[in-house]
């Protein structure tokens, strides 16, 4: 992939999102629009129990974030936040140990401080399932996460997961090495 | 996130449809799709054409086995380069997927499946105005290595031209 990533090099130094990166490697985004969610945390549903951990890391100089879920029943889903600069947003793709795979990217409807994903997936009925994430950094350093799901095209939204993710103790900050 | 709230698992409505209960203690059966780029899994060793080092990669199982993670370090490392990969197969789409992001911030979205033994990926996006089709071929050889096979199409596929041509080859244990 060596040629590759020189190709890709050129062809996302070139693009108008990197301005300013002229002449080197091209800047990471810089929104930071997920920074407030990097971090350890223990994820509670907002009706109170504990529903698991999650981890977000950084990766590839800030160009990607992985979401490590783990629920306390010892299932597992990853998923990638990732920057497409073409489209100047972030995109999302959730993959989960039962085999489901969701895609989704940023959408510009999120509620002020708030950042918001979107996307489409085909049920095996036919219908399609359009499936927002909110993410939304509180006062006191929690996260609110809430997943809405339609299934009549965005007309009515129902509430499909309400939880706030904690910071684990020692674990402060949003860095990882 | 919430496992249970994956549409192709047991979405809400749909778990209902089908009387399942929101929480499962344990995944359903992977689709045995999901098993058709293991080939790839492993420490490699990866050679161009003529011998020369290339890089190596990690490729690791993921979620249960559901995806693959390719960890990339272009040869000279760090100068080379490097680059991850996120694979799957999408059973709502019927297809596996692959999510590449390079250290440079270089995204591909690729999408295919098995052609014969071979593993195609292919996508389209545009660079600088000028639309590109990339197609990417893992070919498993009898000796265990992987051929990893890169064309582009600037023709909407009529004519290819290599991008790269990597040879993997597992890491000797230490």
């Amino acid at each position: 992939m060596k040629r590759f990533l020189r190709l890709v090099w050129g062809m996302v130094a070139g693009s108008a999102v990197f301005v300013g990166a002229k002449g080197g490697p091209p800047s990471p985004p810089g929104d930071h629009a997920l920074d407030f969610w990097l971090g350890d945390w223990e994820v509670f549903l907002a009706s109170g129990p504990k529903d698991g951990d999650n981890r977000i890391q950084q990766m590839l100089g800030g160009f990607a974030v992985q979401e490590n879920w783990t629920e306390l029943d010892g299932r597992e889903g990853k998923s990638w936040f990732y920057y497409h600069g073409p489209e100047k947003r972030w995109k999302q793709v959730w993959v989960t140990d039962g085999g489901g795979v969701k895609e989704k990217a940023q959408v510009a409807d999120a509620p002020t401080g708030s950042v918001r994903f979107r996307g489409e997936s085909p049920l095996r009925d036919g219908r399609k399932l359009l499936d927002q994430t909110t993410l939304t950094p509180l006062p006191d350093g929690r996260v609110r996460q809430i997943i809405e799901q339609s299934l009549d095209g965005g007309k009515t939204w129902r509430t499909a997961y309400d939880a706030y993710y904690v910071h684990k103790a020692g674990k402060a900050g949003s860095n990882l090495p | 996130m919430k496992i249970s709230n994956s549409p192709w698992l047991l979405g809400g409505w749909l778990a209902l449809a089908v009387g399942l209960s929101a929480q499962q203690p344990v995944p359903p059966p992977l689709p045995p799709e999901s098993r058709q780029f293991d080939f790839w899994v492993g420490e490699w060793e990866v050679t161009t054409p003529d011998g020369k080092p290339a890089g190596s990669s990690r490729i690791e199982l993921i979620a249960g086995g559901a995806g693959l993670l390719e960890n990339w370090t272009g040869y000279p490392a760090p100068t080379g380069g490097s680059g991850k990969s996120l694979n799957a197969y999408n059973p709502g789409r019927k297809q596996w997927q692959q999510y590449w992001v390079g250290s440079g911030g270089g995204v591909l979205e690729l999408a295919g499946g098995l052609v014969g033994r071979d593993m195609v990926l292919t996508g389209e996006h545009t660079v600088s105005g000028q639309g590109l089709t990339e197609k990417i071929t893992w070919t498993p050889n009898a000796d265990g290595s992987v051929r990893q096979h890169w064309e582009q199409s600037k023709d909407g596929g009529k004519t290819w031209t290599d991008a790269f041509d990597g040879l993997y080859r597992k890491k000797k244990p230490n």
